[in-house]
């Protein structure tokens, strides 16, 4: 991508230098068209100058053919290299952006089951304190230590479900990471197109989101899911099974 | 029986103290990143709990920084985190990770893998 762009900036400078040299060949015929020659008596100072005008002209008429065909030439490249990093940004971007949205659905539904579990775990403790409040239980000390033990068991799992929002944080972060990343593919672009207006607006607010992209990489786990979570502690397990008998 | 419980998530650590605390290890040092838990570390930590990803300073780089220390060279370390690739599990065990728990993660595998690791659990 970067080449791409590097590419076709230079590629664009070769063209303002040729199309800024043609104008300026251009201008100087132009002053003088206006008063065609012809028409002037051949003893002023006017019919003078547009004399040397046509003297001019066809010193640079030829050249205008070459100049042409090398404007237009770099002119073709440019769009052939433009067109080539329009697919990569099109290609990297399609990518992210799926990726982004599966990020986020995968946020969305682990807050549902953590919520959900939270609730079924809380439902059960309302429960157990209802049972506590029975007869059957007063009368019995027994019963009552094993109603109170579950009741610390059900309010314990409410701690644990918790744990998605680590999970959940490291998710978003990361989608966060990817559109930063996004963020500075279409700030290469904008500089591209227009260098005074990325110099002055888009490259501030690109360093900084990815300063701070970079400062956050280390405290996510771009993988961090919550699922099949017994499936990669036994993974971990058996490695570490591996790793203690020294195979 | 002295924890250093290492983790960049408040909630992460708030989770593991106090599931430390229902197995019966009360003793609990926290730190939010590698430097602070070096900072933290002494001869009185008799095991170390940390996260892979924080900022600043990484689990695995904690570890290997704790194995150069004569005082931590033989601490159990068990890193609790959401990383669960194959390679990252053999890196952090080729950095000097004892046992390893993959989030999310219940009580009891805590307790089994705590207790895998010490002589004899905290009375």
């Amino acid at each position: 991508m970067t080449m791409a762009n590097e590419r076709a900036a230079d590629l664009m400078y070769d063209t303002a230098s040729t199309l800024r040299l043609l104008d300026a060949e251009l201008g100087e015929l132009a002053p003088r068209r206006p008063t065609d020659a012809g028409a002037l008596p051949p003893t002023s100072p006017s019919a003078a100058a547009a004399a040397a005008a046509i003297g001019a002209t066809d010193r640079v008429l030829p050249l205008l053919p070459a100049l042409f065909v090398r404007a237009m030439g770099e002119v073709h490249s440019m769009l052939a290299s433009i067109r080539t990093g329009r697919e990569h940004i099109r290609a990297a971007t399609t990518e992210r952006l799926a990726h982004t949205n599966e990020k986020l659905t995968e946020v969305s539904s682990a807050t549902a089951h953590a919520a959900l579990d939270i609730m079924d775990a809380l439902d059960r403790a309302i429960i157990k304190v209802d049972e506590l409040e029975t007869e059957d239980v007063l009368a019995d000390a027994t019963k009552g230590t094993a109603i109170r033990d579950d009741l610390r068991n059900e309010l314990f799992a409410v701690m644990g479900h918790m744990q998605f929002q680590d999970i959940t944080s490291q998710q978003i972060m990361h989608v966060q990471s990817l559109l930063a990343e996004m963020e500075g593919r279409l700030a290469d672009i904008a500089n591209l197109f227009d260098h005074q207006a990325g110099d002055s607006a888009a490259a501030p607010a690109t360093s900084v989101m990815a300063e701070r992209t970079h400062k956050d990489s280390h405290s996510f786990d771009p993988n961090a899911s919550l699922a099949d979570a017994e499936t990669r502690q036994a993974l971990a397990d058996s490695l570490v099974g591996r790793g203690s008998t020294g195979g | 029986m002295k924890f250093l419980v290492v983790d960049d998530s408040a909630t992460m650590r708030r989770i593991v103290v106090n599931s430390l605390q229902r197995i019966g290890f009360t003793n609990c040092v926290e730190a939010a990143d590698g430097i602070e838990a070096l900072a933290k570390f002494d001869s009185t930590i008799a095991f170390v709990i940390t996260d892979w990803n924080m900022p600043n300073m990484s689990g695995t780089e904690l570890v290997q920084a704790l194995r150069q220390r004569d005082d931590g060279r033989t601490v159990p370390v068990l890193m609790v985190t959401a990383r669960s690739v194959r390679e990252d599990i053999i890196t952090a065990l080729e950095a000097g990770v004892n046992n390893y728990i993959v989030k999310p993660f219940t009580p009891q595998v805590l307790k089994e893998k705590i207790e895998s690791l010490i002589v004899a659990p905290a009375a």
